[in-house]
């Protein structure tokens, strides 16, 4: 067991539809930290290590840049994990946890900024000619994650007999735990499962509700030394374990990976349950990356909470759901129906669980997990504890 | 076996270079070969990633093959294909080299529509030209 560092600070600015927000990239990251380090009960000048990442598609932020803006102290640790998207957020909460662990930075902020008026997701850009993987993909029409992540769940329910229910059950915990969530995008928005099934395919299995959304806003929190932690105003989230990678061959272009069809991290999944001394039944309380359903499913049974064939009926009869299924999933609303800040918003709820603090709180909670990816490896995955292990 | 392009002609195409010339501009199925240790891997790279090697062949590879997935594109991604949904976007297994997955659009099938096990055979378009390159092939998988 690890715990040798924990989160003691969160913050995050509204959350908006994209392109809604009155507000720029920098200026949402500047809220979102400020609120987290208030939080910590710290000021800027004890922040002394930044970690984030960015796309080719979103505004970047440069960590020298906003160090200086924000009135950090010596900026000792800067660093982005890589490579991907939104399977990282769990990956930026450990390359954090690694560096208050080895003494390399006292209070690292971890943060995420999305403002969709200033650069957007979700599209293939306009270019005459497309080069690396995209040469594969984008000239036959998979050009966006929406299909890439389509093609890969169509083979998985093929193989282990996956029903579109499955898909609804997840697309449906998050919506109904939205509906407790003010800070929520689908707050007031509930849906039924007739809406789900009725609801316009985007690309198929992927109906519109099995789509993340893309909002505009930033979360941040500050990860510090269990000693320190101790002295903190909010009771801390322990890191007890954080894992992240995937399986060797899991990065070869154009679906040629032997771990076709699966998320490709099965060998998380082993680490992080070695790493922290404990078993996936362990688990009070999971937010699970949801770009769209169909790479939770997969994610579900990589880390093994289920095998692919049981997926029906694990997902099924409430089991999703907060505060008393057999594991509750995404319980602030996920990228589906609270907020797409890249994932980084999940780990946030994972720390309030910890805390008590959740909107849809689940009782007693020792063993919080966040999950970030698959559809894009390597795969990243942080687990809190109540207690410090 | 040449037919038009599937998806609108305004949709980009690859961009064509030492390594996966012979794949997108030969009108044949071709996969990159290892002159090393034999080793055959598909997309393309400047690198084995078996041996290291970084001399190639592209050998012949058979024109029929499976499709082991697909998905149907509904909500269009690209300006090019607002007219073009919805469409079928396949994964095709080849029966040779063995393991071998290429991406492609089945042509000629019901509605768009393709099925997994579905028996396909290889099909070209007509060249596309973009400027400053080798005009392109684009595979167009048939039902057999």
């Amino acid at each position: 067991m690890h715990g040798r560092a924990a989160v003691v600070g969160l913050g995050e600015s509204t959350y908006y539809r994209p392109g809604r927000s009155p507000h720029s990239a920098l200026q949402l990251a500047a809220t979102a930290i400020r609120a987290a380090v208030a939080d910590a009960g710290l000021v800027m000048a004890d922040i002394d290590g930044l970690v984030t990442w960015h796309t080719p598609l979103d505004t970047s932020l440069r960590s020298a840049n906003l160090a200086s803006w924000l009135g950090f102290g010596n900026l000792r640790f800067a660093a982005n994990p890589t490579s991907g998207g939104g399977n990282l957020s769990a990956a930026a909460v450990g390359l954090a946890d690694a560096a208050v662990t080895a003494g390399y930075a006292n209070n690292v902020v971890v943060y995420r900024s999305l403002n969709q008026g200033e650069k957007r997701y979700g599209r293939s850009l306009d270019e005459e000619v497309v080069s690396d993987e995209n040469a594969y993909r984008t000239p036959f029409g998979l050009g966006a994650p929406a299909a890439f992540n389509a093609v890969l769940s169509t083979k998985y329910m093929h193989d282990h007999g996956v029903r579109q229910d499955a898909l609804a059950e997840i697309a449906l915990a998050s919506y109904a735990h939205a509906q407790n969530n003010p800070r929520a995008i689908m707050y007031g928005k509930p849906l039924t499962r007739e809406q789900y099934h009725a609801s316009r395919w985007i690309a198929e299995p992927f109906h519109l509700y099995d789509c993340c959304q893309e909002s505009d806003g930033a979360c941040a929190m500050v990860v510090t030394s269990s000693e320190r932690a101790a002295d903190a105003p909010q009771h801390p989230a322990f890191i007890q374990a954080s894992a992240n990678g995937m399986v060797p061959d899991g990065g070869l272009w154009g679906f040629n990976d032997g771990a076709f069809p699966s998320g490709r991290y099965r060998p998380v999944g082993e680490e992080l349950w070695q790493r922290a001394g404990v078993r996936p039944t362990d688990i009070d309380v999971a937010q699970f990356y949801e770009n769209f359903t169909g790479t939770t499913m997969m994610a579900i049974a990589d880390l093994g909470f289920c095998e692919p064939g049981e997926l029906n009926d694990f997902l099924a009869d409430g089991r999703l759901r907060a505060p008393d299924g057999g594991l509750p999933i995404n319980t602030s609303g996920g990228n589906l129906a609270e907020a797409y800040i890249h994932g980084l918003q999940l780990v946030n709820e994972a720390v309030r669980q910890v805390r008590n603090e959740s909107v849809n709180q689940v009782p007693h909670v020792e063993l919080s997990l966040s999950v970030a990816g698959p559809g894009t490896p390597p795969g990243s995955t942080v687990l809190f504890s109540r207690s410090r292990p | 076996m040449k037919s038009q392009r599937y998806l609108p002609d305004a949709l980009p195409v690859p961009e064509v270079n030492d390594v996966n010339r012979a794949f997108f501009t030969s009108g044949e199925i071709r996969i990159q070969t290892c002159q090393a240790c034999g080793s055959v891997q598909h997309p393309p790279l400047e690198l084995c990633c078996t041996c290291g090697g970084f001399a190639f062949d592209y050998i012949a590879g058979q024109s029929s093959g499976t499709v082991c997935s697909y998905t149907i594109v509904h909500h269009p991604t690209h300006s090019a294909l607002a007219d073009a949904v919805p469409y079928n976007v396949v994964i095709v297994e080849l029966d040779q080299p063995p393991g071998v997955r290429v991406i492609g659009n089945l042509v000629g099938g019901i509605e768009n529509r393709a099925e997994i096990g579905q028996r396909v055979v290889a099909g070209w378009t007509t060249p596309i030209e973009r400027e400053g390159q080798a005009p392109v092939q684009l595979l167009q998988w048939h039902p057999i």
